[in-house]
């Protein structure tokens, strides 16, 4: 009943329009295609705010555990042979709005026999005669870079909450 | 869970750098300490040495203070043949402790403590702006 | 006994109760309206939703209660089970208004 009810009286509707109308009809008022990422308050597979939040979740657990690598190339700073170690940042798979990162994280890990490889780019040439190839300025420019990274993300995070918030109607 | 995992990291890192400090000091403190009576040796340098050990509760590679060592180079000889421990050249063997190693020593290891330090404050700060989410 | 997971399972326990019938389509317009979910379906994903994250959050303020927690999973699933609850205590606030606005029309 309600349904008709929505349908006959297109203009008065109530409802945040991506709960109740299908998406053929959501094409055809605002002519665009509903965008499969992010589009509504419950994405199709029931998570809250859709891939985009989810996205926003899994970069700050990646931040989360780089620190924790970047802590221990900074405690380990003076141990001989130490070798530092980086974290692959998740990659993110437009189609599919899922991020691949879990695996990543768990192939570097510090089990590896070799330590790991920083995949930055640039070469190491500080290698101190007991082998500890830890250069303290990199690792501080990396922890301040992965902090102001990890507050962007639970900024743009809570900032699509309170959006959230808006679009349902709450004034608190 | 890494949050709180990288602060104890950092924590074994400072607890490590203030025991080389304070092995840093004992050697400039003991600069000049000659030996006690004729044929003894005098204070010999300590040296410290860094161990990496995997907390398997943590799963975390914290370092930690090895056994303190002593710098087995040979000791420096002062004349002076006053002394009652001088041998029978009027040799005295003093301490193998150069200062100017020691202070350089000691910068390194006020740099790494600060590092550390920084860290600590950095995750910290992470911390609070995550439960700051809550709050907004 | 207020705890999220609770709150959010109050409101899935709706499905089950036969206030589903209220939102179903009539059986006459079963062609025309193929093609997209219903608002039924919809609703009872959002139903779904809101009990999962409840749950995820309860889960969460245990493993916090026990001292293993992880900070980020447990503020983002107490966002987000309080931002699900929010919004279908929205919707059910809609849904009554458009009941009385239909109830209301002369017939």
């Amino acid at each position: 009943m309600v349904n008709v009810w929505l349908i006959r009286y297109p203009k008065c509707h109530p409802f945040n329009a991506t709960l109740t109308m299908r998406p053929a009809r959501i094409a055809q008022w605002t002519g665009r295609e509903t965008r499969p990422l992010g589009a509504g308050l419950m994405a199709n597979d029931g998570s809250i705010g859709g891939g985009l939040m989810q996205a926003l979740k899994l970069r700050m657990h990646y931040q989360q555990s780089r620190q924790k690598v970047l802590a221990e190339n900074v405690a380990n700073a003076d141990s001989p042979g130490f070798r530092p170690v980086d974290l692959k940042p998740p990659s993110f798979d437009r189609e599919r709005g899922v991020a691949l990162a879990r695996t990543s994280v768990g192939h570097m890990s510090l089990t590896a026999g070799n330590g790991g490889f920083d995949n930055a780019g640039a070469p190491r040439f500080e290698t101190t005669p007991n082998g500890n190839a830890v250069s303290l300025e990199d690792e501080m420019l990396k922890v301040s870079q992965n902090q102001s990274d990890y507050q962007l993300a639970a900024s743009l995070y809570s900032k699509g909450l309170a959006l959230m918030r808006i679009a349902i109607g709450k004034s608190g | 869970m890494d949050l709180i995992k990288s602060i104890a990291v950092a924590a074994s890192g400072l607890r490590s750098q203030s025991g080389r400090m304070r092995v840093i000091a004992e050697n400039i403190a003991n600069a000049d300490s000659g030996p006690e009576r004729a044929g003894a040796d005098p204070y010999r340098r300590k040296v410290v040495s860094f161990q990496r050990h995997l907390d398997r509760g943590l799963d975390a590679q914290l370092v930690a203070l090895g056994k303190v060592q002593r710098d087995p180079t040979a000791f420096k000889t002062k004349h002076e043949p006053g002394n009652p421990a001088a041998d029978a050249n009027g040799d005295v063997k003093m301490p193998n402790v150069d200062s100017l190693v020691e202070m350089v020593d000691m910068r390194e290891a006020q740099r790494s403590y600060e590092a550390n330090l920084n860290l600590i404050s950095s995750t910290r700060r992470m911390i609070q702006r995550t439960i700051d989410i809550l709050r907004a | 006994m207020a705890t999220p997971g609770f709150a959010a399972g109050a409101y899935a326990s709706i499905k089950g109760l036969g206030a589903g019938n209220l939102m179903k389509k009539p059986l006459a317009a079963g062609g025309a309206e193929a093609g997209g979910p219903d608002f039924s379906a919809l609703l009872g994903k959002a139903l779904d939703a809101t009990a999962e994250a409840g749950r995820k959050a309860d889960v969460q303020a245990a493993s916090v209660a026990t001292g293993r927690a992880d900070v980020v999973d447990v503020v983002t699933a107490v966002a987000e089970s309080e931002t699900a609850i929010q919004t279908l205590v929205a919707v059910r606030d809609k849904v009554i208004a458009a009941y009385e606005e239909i109830m209301r029309m002369p017939v």
